[in-house]
This record gives structure tokens, sequence and C-alpha cells, in this order.
């Protein structure tokens, strides 16, 4: 019992890392900031249950809220670059996190609690799964089409896309509304996951996490992400016994693999 | 490809299946000993540990020694609501104590009333926690309870008119409406009213605009370390109105980076360290021993936590979750480091006394005790 | 309005403006040099303090306390550049940057794991009102931070200005390879950034232990982001941009947490000006 709402956690972790990975591996372009939009869609399932609407209409409200955002974004990175773009992603996380600290509907500092989930423990697991699966799905299909082609054009080089007739700016924008809707029905689904949630639940420690998940497993891979989110997501509950120490390695992981082995565990070398 | 995912699932998941226990009685923890909450997690295993010791030196429960299993809750929910399971299904805890932050605990309670674990958090102050869930207790003071006592102290202190800076949390925001409340009751006038958020270092501005409209009292909410800030900052304005404070800021810390500035603060909480009872100088010298540094209201709450949890079990007789439940729920006038119980109410609240502690030459003294229950009914 | 109100948000503005200034601005002379986000920077400052509060419990001194703070994060500064930045200098800015992340966090936890989680105190000076300008009383802490900061800020300006050091400095941020192929010692002058960048760092970690008589492993995490974000409004790379900039957020904040404390966390003033900014003037505030 134990071991699988673990496994549901992971799979909650592997769809939100390969849904990063659209944005950060396929498409090149840098967020420090995905962690909010996963926060949009708990927040947007949780206020809509609290309020009467059902599970699954409430799951596809948060997608959508997250993924219009998204759109928010995209249309910022049209206008930067790697660097500016990476600030501006961190910026947005803080930003988004402020307002669910703020704006009294989402429960202040007191988050929302309570948020059942409708069908118990297994069922959330079986969610979970299905909605990794779909991910999983989405990403393979999108990495295989001319829309993944042209993101992996996209991340090369932008400007040899541009000559080549790549339509930057709509593929762009596509990579991180997709990437975003998807993370905000991960969010959803969290919510019910985990029965409460706080405004500092989805803030930049947790975006780091995410990408880091899809730097040290492979950035643009499929497997990369999955297995950067076993490993990075299990990492406090599987090392219980040396607590002490889990960030100091976690950070260490993280410059260590970038130092030696920047194309990730599971990456391949360009 | 398969392969390498499951072995990386199977390195995750091998240490997880754990010992079995021997002729001990397993106690879950809960704490957070990572992250920015890890001062507090600290304090509150230490003391549990002590409380630990001092049980299995009296014998025992039942006989029987407390075997601790503590788990780094890194005060994250979702750490929390695993650890409570791995703590259910795993490690048959026959009790578990939240020595967490309110969301960590907010997370692993419905976790462990689900499964008839009683659970008694220490020093959490979300309400929600004990709402609905019988086995789940709290030993701390209400925070709107602690506002109350706070209006009072102004009350007593002479004051009419009162400045208010509340910290933006649920700790601050609770407070601030057990205050507000008390002090319309009261008469008391709040002439400035402003919150700051969590880590919150420059208060001057903030002081500044309050000192305009002359306040008698400063009533102050927030954590030791942004209190002592708030402190010093008030003294470098000029502001002369003494300060009241909170079990946030119950901690020998604040005296030493509050410095000069803390002396002469009043605080309302849960240790009296000039309590007559043996008990408590008892945890305050083994406190003292085993770290080197005074103990705190997060430290007295956590053993208090686990003292009260250890009465109920000896007195049902039994480690039976529901056993334990009722005994809780029917106890009456226990005596904890961190105060003296009445009883739980029908939520698995406390009504319970609270103390008054001023800072002179650089330590807490009682300045006074509260025992008016009505005061005291959350 | 009451006119003290407006000199304590001054003062307070500057004060803290000032403790951005100096650790932005190490921030954005790296990146002038190497366009890479040294978010470990905020980690340099944090082991500088520690440095600094080591030698003050031990010899009670502030000068030495302010020595060792240099010293300690240049010396971490330095090794970061050869070990960390250098042999990753062709690869994409993410991989330097995500890796600057992990270090960041490493040093944090590794502060909390020798030092402990507790705050420690500084007591060099203590916050009793010493002077009063205008009936806006002023304290040796603040004193020190501000004195402090113009001493420093004089000594980067005339390194930039008038050495060779400078010079060189400029010409690597403008146009590399022409630096280099004019014969400029790219390697060597980059670690002499880090080494300046770091121990400036650190002496701002001292000044914020002394100002507010407190350190903490996690000390590092608001300047870790609001640097960045003031690196950008001053304009990538421009270093008096940033110090602009710096000053100017510190003042806002205070305006911000004087009266809107309800509504809005001043924290997340630096957070919306440059989301604004990068909207509207990508360039920073004082960028060309």
């Amino acid at each position: 019992m134990y071991v699988l709402t673990l496994v549901t956690l992971l799979l909650i972790y592997a769809a939100l890392a390969l849904s990063l990975n659209l944005i950060t591996g396929l498409a090149g372009q840098v967020t420090l900031g995905h962690a909010a939009f996963f926060g949009i869609g708990a927040y947007t399932l949780a206020f809509l249950v609290a309020h009467g609407l059902g599970f699954w209409p409430a799951l596809l409200a948060g997608g959508v809220a997250a993924g219009v955002t998204g759109l928010l974004l995209g249309a910022i990175s049209l206008r930067l670059r790697d660097d500016f773009l990476a600030i501006a992603t961190i910026a947005i996380n803080f930003v988004v996190v402020a307002l669910f600290l703020y704006l009294p509907f989402f429960g202040g500092a007191f988050g929302m609690s309570g948020i059942e989930a409708p069908f118990g423990d297994t069922g959330t697991l079986i969610v979970a799964v299905v909605l990794f699966g779909l991910t999983a799905v989405l990403h393979e299909v999108i990495r295989a089409s001319d829309l993944g082609l042209a993101l992996i054009a996209l991340r090369e080089s932008e400007d040899a896309a541009g000559a080549l007739g790549v339509d930057v700016k709509r593929f762009k924008v596509t990579a991180f509304s997709l990437g975003t809707a998807v993370a905000g029905v991960a969010g959803g689904v969290y919510a019910v996951y985990v029965g409460v949630i706080h405004p500092h639940d989805f803030g930049f420690p947790l975006s780091v996490t995410l990408l880091a998940m899809v730097a040290i497993g492979g950035m643009g891979t499929f497997r990369g992400p999955i297995a950067g989110a076993i490993v990075l997501g299990g990492f406090a509950q599987a090392f219980s016994f040396i607590h002490n120490y889990q960030l100091v390695l976690y950070g260490l992981l993280l410059a260590l693999v970038m130092r030696y082995r920047s194309q990730g565990l599971l990456g391949r070398r360009e | 490809m398969c392969k390498r995912l499951l072995l990386a699932l199977a390195l995750v998941v091998s240490p997880i299946i754990g010992a079995q226990a021997q002729d001990t009685v397993t106690v879950g923890v809960l704490a957070p000993l990572s992250g920015f909450a890890a001062a507090d997690g600290k304090s509150a295993v230490t003391s549990i540990r002590l409380a630990a010791k001092t049980i299995n030196d009296r014998g025992g429960l039942m006989g029987r020694k407390i075997d601790l299993k503590v788990y780094d809750d890194q005060a994250d929910p979702k750490q929390a609501v695993n650890f409570a399971r791995r703590l259910v299904e795993q490690d048959h805890a026959s009790f578990v104590i939240g020595a967490s932050y309110s969301g960590a605990t907010l997370a692993a309670a419905p976790v462990l009333n689900k499964n008839h674990v009683p659970m008694m958090a220490a020093y959490a102050v979300a309400p929600d926690i004990t709402m609905d869930k019988p086995y789940v207790f709290r030993v701390g003071l209400m925070g709107p309870v602690e506002g109350r006592v706070g209006a009072m102290l102004a009350g007593k202190l002479g004051a009419s008119k009162v400045g208010m800076v509340n910290l933006k949390n649920d700790f601050g925001q609770a407070l601030q409406q057990g205050f507000e409340s008390q002090a319309k009751s009261q008469g008391l006038d709040i002439v400035f009213s402003d919150t700051y958020p969590l880590g919150n270092k420059n208060f001057t501005s903030m002081l500044v605009r309050m000192k305009t409209k002359q306040p008698d009292v400063v009533y102050a909410s927030g954590y030791y370390s942004d209190a002592a800030n708030l402190v010093r900052q008030a003294q470098s304005v000029g502001i002369q109105a003494p300060i009241i404070g909170q079990d946030g800021y119950d901690s020998p810390k604040f005296i030493e980076l509050g410095g000069d500035a803390a002396n002469g603060v009043y605080i309302t909480t849960q240790l009296d360290r000039d309590s007559d009872h043996a008990d408590v100088q008892h945890f305050l010298d083994a406190y003292k021993s085993e770290t080197g540094e005074a103990a705190d209201m997060v430290g007295a709450t956590a053993y208090a936590a686990l003292e009260v949890m250890a009465k109920a079990v000896d007195q049902a007789g039994s480690l039976d979750g529901d056993a334990v439940r009722r005994t809780l729920a029917g106890t009456t006038d226990v005596e904890t480091v961190a105060g003296h119980v009445y009883k739980w109410n029908d939520h698995g609240d406390p009504i319970k006394t609270a103390t008054v502690q001023v800072i002179r030459n650089g330590e807490f003294h009682r300045y006074m005790n509260v025992t008016d229950q009505d005061l005291l009914t959350p | 309005m009451d006119p003290t109100v407006v000199g304590y948000l001054a003062l307070e503005g500057l004060v803290v403006g000032s403790v951005y200034a100096l650790t932005a601005l190490g921030l954005a002379l790296v990146y002038g040099l190497l366009r890479v986000l040294h978010v470990a920077h905020a980690g340099v400052y944090a082991v500088g303090a520690y440095c600094g509060w080591i030698a003050f419990d031990f010899g009670h001194s502030l000068t030495l306390a302010l020595v060792a703070g240099a010293a300690g994060a240049a010396v971490v500064g330095v090794f970061l550049d050869w070990w960390f930045y250098r042999p990753l200098a062709d690869r994409p800015p993410l991989v330097p940057l995500i890796g600057s992340i992990g270090l960041f966090l490493a040093a944090g936890d590794l502060l909390r794991i020798v030092f402990g989680p507790y705050q420690h105190s500084l007591p060099a000076m203590n916050a009793a009102p010493l002077v009063s300008v205008g009936g806006v009383t002023v304290n040796a802490t603040q004193i020190f931070v501000l004195a402090g900061t113009i001493v420093l800020l004089l000594v980067v300006y005339w390194i930039s200005a008038w050495t060779r050091l400078g010079l060189a400095w400029r010409s690597i941020a403008q146009d590399r390879e022409t630096a280099a192929a004019m014969g400029i010692n790219i390697p060597r002058h980059t670690a002499l950034a880090f080494a300046v960048a770091s121990a400036i760092a650190g002496i701002a970690g001292v000044m914020v232990a002394v100002y507010y008589n407190q350190l903490s492993p996690t000390m590092g995490n608001e300047p870790a982001y609001k640097t960045l974000a003031i690196v950008v409004l001053g304009g990538l790379g421009n270093v008096w941009g940033t110090v602009a900039a710096a000053l100017l957020l510190g003042v806002v904040e205070s305006i911000a947490g004087a009266f809107a404390g309800n509504y809005f966390p001043p924290q997340a003033v630096a957070f919306v000006a440059l989301i604004l900014v990068l909207l509207f003037r990508p360039q920073g505030l004082f960028g060309r």
C-alpha cells in the first residue's frame, strides 16, 4: 500500500518531467518556473471542487487554466532568449506563488485542505497511471511529428530554423502551452493525492527539482525525464536513513552531472 | 529501456522494505530535520528523545521500551503523507508525534486518523489538523487563544491604544483573529495594523508609520529570527512602548539575536522557566546539558506531546488505538512541561494554561500565569 | 505625510539596496565576462559571511572578520571558476546554469550541516540610535553598511576605470575574440574577476550579518533570486546600471513594505519589475 502511494507520486512527477521536457528538452526553452503551472492546476481544481464542481471537469479546467497562462509565457518567450527567459520564468514562479498567498479565495496562508480523492487511494493511483500514460503518448507523438522535428530544429539553432521556414513563433508558443497544460492537469491529480496544498508547495525549489529531473535524466529524450523523476522524486523516500544529507547530496548530484556528463544519465552526446 | 527503468525503480524501493520490531513500543515522529524548518525540527526531536529516555528510565511504557522512528519530512506535505503511510504500514507505530509545521501535519493527520493510529500534534497551529479527526489531538496552545491572552496582557499593562504588526501566515492570522476579538470586548483601540511576509527582515519603515499613531503597546507576531530584527529596529527608531510577542519568539535564540533590544519584551507562551514543577525543571536541565542551549517552546511542546501520550497509554493499560483515544478524550487535569491541560475539547484541542514571560537581563522569567478557563477555551 | 517617514524610507531603502548592490555587481561582472548566470554567487556570499563570523568569534575584531570574509569568499569563487565554469565554457548556457543552482543548494545545506540550522549572531555593533539627522535616528550598523558600500564602490570604480585590469575586463566583455587576439589572457582576467566579485560578496555577507545581527545557512536564498532580477533590471552585464537598479529596488521595497504590507509582499517587487522590464524594455532600465 505504502509502495503504491509512493508510485502514485512518482507517476505524477514523471508526467510533470515529461511536460517540462516538451518545453526545455525538445524546444530548448529554459524554464525555471514550471512548478507555478503545476500549482495553477492544483489550486484551480481545489477551488472548483470546493465549490461543487465534479472532479473531471475541474481537472480539465486546471489544465486549461495552466495552458492559457502558458500561452502568456510563450508570448513572453518570443521576445527573450536563454538567460533572460530563465530569469523571467523564475519571476513568474514567484509572482504566481504570491498570488496564491495573497488572493483571499485561495485560502491565503492556510492553503486549501480537505481535498477529497473521489475514488480513494487506488483510484488516484489509476488516475495517475492514466495521466502518465497519456502524457507519454503525447510526448512521443510530438517528438516524432512535424512539430517535434521543428522543435528540435529550434533547439539546435533558432536562426537556422527560421531561415528554413519553420514558424518559430508558433512552435515556441505551442510548446509552452502544451507543456504547461499537462503540468496543470498533473497539478489537479496531485491536489487530490496529497489532500492539502499551500502556496509554497509550488515555489522555485520545486521548479528547480523538475528541471533537475529532466537535466539529470537526459534532456530531450523520452526515458531521461522519467528516470530523473524516479531517481529525484524517490530520493527523499528511499534515502530516509540519511535524512540529514538530502539537499547537499541532491545539489552535488546536480552540479556533478552538469560538470561531467551534461547530456544527463540517459542522454546521448550530441 | 524497460530494464533500466525497472532497475531505477528497484534501487529506489528496496531500502524501503524495512526490518521488523522487537518487544518495544514503536513511536513514530514526523519532524523537519532538513530544509528551512530544520532548527525547530532539531529542537523537537532532541526533546522527544529526552522524553523517551525519561520514560524508559522509569520503566518504559507498560514495561516496554519506547523505540522512536523519526522521519525527516522537511516540513513538506507530500513527504509527510508518505512517511505517515510508512509509519502505519511498515513500522506499525502505536502512535505518532506530529512535531512538524502545520502544512506537513495537516497532510499526515488524515492518514493516521483513517488508520486509527493516535496522533498528538506538538506545536502546529492550523485549526483543521484536529477537525473531524477523532484520533488526532494537539497539545500546543491554539493560535486564537494565544491572541486573546495577548489582548488581556495589553490591558493588564495599562494600554488603551495598540499597534499591531502581523505575520502573514496561518500562525499570524490565527493570533490576529484572537487578539482582535478579545481587544474589541475589552475596548482596546487598535490604532495601526499591518502585515508582513515570512522571512521579511526590514521593519523600519512600517514601524515608523506605526510610531506616528503613538500606540501604548505593540503586538507583533512572528518567529524569533524575524522578531529579533523587529525589536532591534524598533529600538533604533525610538519606539518606547512595550512589545508583546508570542511563543514564536520563545527561543533563547531570540535573546541572542535581538541582543540588548530583547530586554523588556513580553511573550505569551507555554513554557514557564520559573515553574515550581519538578518535571519542568528536569526538562530544562536535561535539555541544557544535552545541547548546551536553553530549551524553547517547540522543544517543550514536543516533550509534552510524548509525555501526554505515554500517560494516556499507561492509564488505558493498552496500546490499542481506540483505547488510547478514548482515554485522551476523557482525560482531565494533566500536568505537562508545556503547561497544565484541563481537558481536551470535542475536536481534540487542549484547554490549557498559558504563561506570560518577560525578558530581563537576557533571560526569560515569569511575569504571570493565565488560568482563566473562559479566556483559554478555544 | 510625516517627513521623518520619508527619511526612514530612504535610509532603510539605501541600506538594504547597498547590500543588494554589492552582491549583484559581482554577478554582473561575471556575466559580462562569461555570459553565464553565476547563481552560486549567493552561496559564495553566505560562505563569506560564515568565514567572517568564525573570525569574529575567534578574534572579536570586525576588521579581521571583513578580511576573513573577503578572503574565504574569494577562494571559493576562484575555485568555482577554475573547476566548474571554465571547463563548461563551450556548453549551452543551460548546463552551467543548472549546475550553478545545484552548487548553490549544496553550499547552503553544507553550511547547515557544518554550523547547524540555527541562526548565529555577529554582535559587532548594537542597534541603539547613534546620531539623528533631521529627526531620523541612525544607528551604527547602518553607518557601517553605507560607508562600507561607498568605499567598495569607489574601489570598483577605480579598478574598472583606471587600471589595466578594468580595461581588460571591458574588452573581454565587449568582444571576447578580439580581446584574445590582442593577447589578453582571458582565463587569468576571469579568475581575477571572480576573486574581486567574490571578495566583495563576502564583505557584503559580513555586513549583512552585522546589520541584522544574524547569519544563517539559508541567508543566500533571497539574494540568489533577487540579484538575478537586479542584474536584468540594470542591463545584463552593465555593472553601474546594476548598482543603480539595486539601490532603486531597496528604496521601492521599503516603500512597499511601509504602505502595501497588507496587499503585497515586498519581495515580489523585484519580480514584478523584472517582468515589466522584460516585456517593455529588455535591455534593462539602464541598458543601452
